[in-house]
């Protein structure tokens, strides 16, 4: 380290050189961005895939896909996007940047945990890929039996893998809750807790509930693959609902694991940038536990045509509406705090109220699908695709850009470019909506999801959601691009630009490897804005 | 330097609270890693309740009664082990830590020389012949139970084997002296697990050998 | 047109409580979308920070009374949701009257099998190219009386399939190894076309099939024609064929169904075994050497096959009807044991057919 830098400015957990440096770090700050990194190259490559089926799909019949091939590439995006980029970025990535900094910690409780955690979180990825060394995947990624009950060892590999990932899963989310409670500052109660961090603990709790049960039933989708059991395939005595029953038991609230961490960010996003306190503290910190909560209770929505009693489907109904109350009244909150606020349209607010907008309607169309009657017609329809996609990219993906720009100044201490920032979340917008729009319409019509060939009557919506999906690709290789640029070239960013209150700004951008000089001693909430 | 002082102290201030913490936690999942497939259980045990007493059987119950006394035994060792750190006792802590290390791998060695033996050179596991029998004559059950069988004492099997290698850790760290009644974290936590591995086999006993 | 009424044409007649709960569900949604995006828009344009202002905004945390109405009224309104959907779901689960007519439906990768109490047997296929799916591709596969309510019994012989008919708001997946039932009542004759929603591979989305409403005297006459002679004739045929043959008279009938007799006695076992080829076998067994999720049939018959376990065999007839019936027992080297078994599916003379037919494909 040079003695002058170290002399005119505090030192920053960047000064290290060397791979090796980041390898085998325990700085919580490294680790998370190394998640958020290998994230974002799966961003890359999961959309990728989308864009070269939704290519496919742009006309009736095979344009130069085969329809193998189509399938191997729709399983691809789900799974990576959903278990490598959505589960990931967000609570491992950021999570990890900022939750000790913003509970005034100098680290998560077990480090090397952390960093073991992450190499795990590496090595089932690459188990991932590799699996596809040993013959085409193309189960989905809800790996539905008996279809992928008999395929062999890419199969049994991806179980594996999938098991994997869920381990590093399960270690982050117990890393997670043991800071959280046993690290906090002195003088930061549970009620002073930024509502990020509470999202975290609520999403490291359905991680470490959850992971586990898929992680079984995917061991044992595995075995099938390779041993002569059949748990799940009914030649053998087996039965395809239970797995369906085990699988959705986890990957329901894995649905709350991909967009809890969104709420705790948008939280932050909307009462920062608007310079006003949140609205109902409380009942936002309640309802991200009342979603976890209830989100295991409500697996069986899933299920509605699948073979399940009529009192099963009746009880699973009526439970889902009830994690609809908890996510409306996030929505109102979010949008009370606006009133009287002083609001600035930085590129992180204009996601935050993206996110709100897409939300909605991805949190209304699940109404439809929580319904008995209608499920049956839009079951297993493009418009669960639309759904799925609001939720997930509408509102998850819009959560992380905003985040994103909203602590790369911290993260760097470097400024991006709030123009080409904008002209990328504009694309996003646009794009997005010009996706998955017209999938609403689509199932609404009766046309069926992960179909490589569709009746001409579809074509013009499905033209129109292709070409919104190049828009997609556009708008994330822009902002992606501006992020880039700022961490190169950006200009010198201040140590609070955006005047938050929460602990992370408090700090020197970028953070020194210690965090804090001295671990402080809290007396104001997160979100006291108040005149001075 | 300072400051990374402070930070190891922490870690290790955190580390003793927060790793028990950290270890129920884990624990807690690991219930729910065997929860899918006594979940599992319990269905097909509802389905074909006739195949399963039948095939049960073919286990051999003095085997399993055997294998269940020495972990329980081993429980208690582990116990008296975590005690004799928390007092003090350096070179009972090494004895008792020695004991339920063999008692473990007593365990496996009566599983895997003993009972999985029998029960291959039998047929009786996935894909062998008398498995392959049971599905083609139609006792899908009794396919079923073995497929659990081996699933279920596998997986615990490997929780053992885990749990062997882990207190082999901490017997070479308790010979270098490394546990005081001050410093005794590790031994606790592996305790805590050493005893779930225990409690899960006291589930899997009844369930695969004392079926009515 | 569709762009208003949305959702396809009602043709059940419980599709319109299908859609009560539809525009029930929009309507409050919708309302709720536009207070939202309102507010938004009205507070974003109202308390924008102008620049140079650093100040804050008000000191508003919270207000206890706004959150436990806001709290409430949503869920009152999402008991309502819940209510006309599970009025919806009643009509579609119970029948006010049991159908008398039950149709067994069995899925296979790919296509569909209606069969009928009285023995009539329709099978769909495959559409394997690379040209899209014309409504000419949707071919019947059960013909049902208008205005009376029918039963399908959903199974499935080798992974999970779903019956969708998105006219009549009707799905329920067909599970191998179990029954589904659901059942339906065309308001009125027409014709509606059936999808696969259960991912199921390959050619999932290349499974299309028709349900075929017919007016209740053109389904007496097919209930009419004997089993034998419908699976010969009819449940091969072009749907306008179909037509017309239903709508002959009596007279014109009965001659129809002598000449078909007649003709069908003059087609020789490899011409039958060709027709049930198609239906059955095509979408894994290439007849012209292509490579498929089974061995192609040209050349097939009387050469060395080598197995999985390293034996070879003859393929003989023996060999072919052990391969149809017991499909597990010999697996060809390099493929999967996926075939299903179609023991009882196929008559001995079917199976005799099919071997006559495999032996023309040199």
């Amino acid at each position: 380290m040079e003695v002058r830098e170290a002399v005119e400015r505090h030192n920053s957990y960047l000064d290290a050189k060397g791979l090796k440096s980041w390898l085998f770090t325990l700085d919580h700050k490294r680790i998370g961005l190394m998640y958020m990194f290998t994230s974002l190259i799966f961003l890359l490559v999961g959309g990728l895939f989308a864009i070269i089926f939704r290519t496919e799909l742009l006309f009736p019949g095979k344009q130069f896909l085969s329809p193998e091939a189509h399938n191997i590439l729709f399983t691809l995006h789900g799974a990576i996007l959903i278990f490598l980029v959505i589960i990931p970025i967000i609570p491992s990535g950021l999570g990890n940047f900022f939750l000790p900094i913003m509970i005034g910690a100098r680290d998560v409780a077990f480090p090397r945990i952390n960093l073991l955690s992450y190499w795990i979180f590496v090595l089932g990825a690459l188990m991932l890929l590799a699996s596809l060394l040993f013959g085409p995947i193309d189960t989905g990624w809800t790996f539905y039996t008996p279809y992928s009950a008999n395929k062999g060892l890419n199969v049994f590999i991806v179980s594996l893998a999938i098991f994997t990932l869920g381990m590093s899963s399960i270690l982050t989310g117990m890393n997670f809750i043991v800071t959280i409670h046993k690290l906090r500052a002195p003088g930061l109660t549970w009620g002073k807790l930024p509502l990020f961090v509470w999202a975290l603990y609520a999403t490291s709790l359905v991680q470490l509930l959850a992971t586990p049960v898929l992680g079984i039933t995917l061991l044992l989708l595995g075995m099938e693959n390779i041993l002569g059991i059949g748990f799940f395939n009914p030649a053998k005595g087996g039965d395809p609902v239970l797995f369906q029953h085990l699988f959705w038991f986890y990957s329901h609230p894995a649905v709350y694991i991909m967009i809890l961490p969104a709420f705790g960010v948008i939280s932050e996003l909307v009462s920062v940038h608007s310079r006003k306190p949140i609205f109902g503290y409380w009942f936002i910190a309640a309802s991200s536990l009342a979603i976890a909560f209830i989100g295991f209770l409500v697996w069986g929505h899933h299920m509605f045509v699948a073979g399940m009693s009529p009192v099963a489907d009746i009880i699973f109904s009526f439970l889902t509406y009830f994690v609809a109350v908890p996510t409306a009244v996030k929505i109102f909150n979010w949008t009370a705090t606006l009133y009287k606020g002083k609001i600035s349209f930085t590129t992180p607010m204009l996601y935050a109220l993206g996110f709100i907008s897409l939300f909605l309607i991805g949190g209304l169309t699940g109404l439809f699908l929580a319904n008995l009657g209608t499920d049956i017609h839009l079951h297993d329809t493009y418009f669960v695709v639309g759904h799925f996609h609001y939720v997930m990219v509408g509102a998850a993906v819009f959560a992380f850009f905003g985040a994103l720009f909203h602590w790369t100044p911290k993260m760097f201490g470097k400024m991006y470019n709030e123009k080409w920032a904008k002209v990328g979340w504009l694309l996003n917008f646009i794009g997005f909506n010009l996706t998955f729009f017209p999938q609403f319409i689509l199932g609404i019509r009766g046309m069926p999801r992960r179909y490589w060939d569709y009746p001409v009557e579809f074509q013009p919506l499905h033209f129109t959601s292709t070409i919104g999906s190049y828009f997609i690709a556009a708008g994330i290789l822009i902002s992606l691009g501006v992020f880039l640029f700022a961490i190169w070239k950006g200009k010198k960013a201040p140590d609070n630009p955006w005047g938050g209150k929460s602990l992370e700004w408090t700090i020197p951008s970028p953070p020194p490897t210690e965090n804090f000089e001295k671990i402080p001693v809290v007396k104001e909430g997160p979100y006291d804005f108040v005149k001075h | 330097m300072e400051a990374t002082l402070e930070k190891h102290h922490e870690e290790r201030h955190a580390g003793l609270e927060g790793a028990k913490m950290g270890m129920w936690l884990f624990l807690f999942t690991e219930l729910l890693l065997f929860g899918g497939l006594f979940a599992a259980y319990a269905v097909f045990h509802s389905v074909y309740a006739k195949d399963f007493e039948i095939a049960h059987h073919h286990l051999n119950r003095t085997i399993g009664f055997i294998n269940t006394i020495v972990l329980i035994t081993s429980s208690f060792t582990m116990a008296m082990g975590v005690w004799s750190a928390q007092t003090n006792r350096k070179n009972l802590l090494n004895l008792f830590l020695l004991l339920t290390i063999l008692l473990g791998v007593a365990f496996l060695v009566v599983k895997l020389t003993v009972e999985w033996p029998v029960k291959f050179h039998e047929g009786l596991y996935p894909g062998g012949k008398e498995f392959n029998h049971f599905i083609q004559e139609g006792h899908k059950g009794q396919a079923l139970f073995f497929s659990l069988y081996f699933m279920l004492t596998g997986l615990h099997g490997l929780h053992v084997l885990v749990g062997v290698l882990v207190l082999t850790g901490i017997l070479i760290m308790a010979l270098r002296g490394k546990f005081s009644s001050e410093y005794y974290g590790p031994v606790e936590v592996s305790g805590l697990y050493w005893h779930l591995v225990d409690l899960i086999w006291i589930y899997l006993f009844p369930l695969f050998y004392l079926i009515k | 047109m569709w762009i208003i009424t949305l959702l396809p044409e009602r043709a059940s007649t419980y599709a319109v409580n299908t859609d009560t709960a539809f525009w029930i569900t929009f309507w409050l949604s919708f309302v709720f979308f536009a207070i939202i995006n309102i507010a938004l828009l009205v507070f974003i344009i109202k308390y924008r920070r102008s620049p140079g202002d650093e100040g804050v905004g008000a000191p508003i945390s919270h207000n206890t009374t706004l959150e436990i109405v806001w709290t409430v009224i949503p869920t009152i309104l999402l008991f309502v949701i819940f209510w006309f959907g599970y009025k919806a779901y009643a009509k579609v689960k119970w029948p006010e009257n049991q159908p008398s007519l039950e149709i067994r439906i069995t899925a296979r990768q790919w296509g569909w099998t209606a069969e009928y109490p009285d023995g009539k047997k329709i099978i769909t296929g495959t559409i394997k190219d690379d040209k899209g799916i014309t409504p000419k591709d949707f071919q019947p596969v059960i013909f049902v009386p208008a205005g009376e309510p029918v039963r399908l019994i959903l199974t499935s012989q080798d992974v999970i399939h779903s019956f969708y008919v998105p006219e009549f708001r009707a799905k329920y997946d067909a599970i191998p190894g179990r029954f589904t039932k659901i059942w339906f009542e065309a308001k009125k004759p027409g014709e509606y076309e059936v999808f696969c929603t259960e991912y199921c591979g390959a050619w999932h989305s290349r499974m299309p099939a028709k349900v075929v409403a017919l007016p209740p005297k053109l389904f007496e006459r097919f209930k009419s024609i004997p089993a034998d002679r419908f699976n010969n004739t009819l449940a091969n045929m072009p749907l306008d064929s179909v037509y017309a043959i239903l709508s002959l008279s009596d007279e014109e009938f009965n001659e129809w169904s002598g000449a078909q007799e007649k003709l069908l006695a003059s087609l020789s076992p490899a011409e039958r075994g060709k027709i049930i080829s198609q239906k059955l076998c095509v979408s894994c067994h290439s007849f012209d050497g292509s490579p498929g999720i089974g061995p192609t049939w040209k050349g097939l018959f009387g050469r060395d096959v080598e197995l999985s376990d390293g034996k070879r065999v003859v393929a003989d007839e023996n060999y072919i009807r052990e391969s149809i019936l017991e499909p597990k027992a010999k697996i060809v080297k390099g493929y999967q044991a996926v075939m299903p078994s179609f023991q009882g599916q196929l008559t001995e003379e079917q199976i005799s057919d099919i071997v006559e037919f495999i032996k023309t494909l040199k």
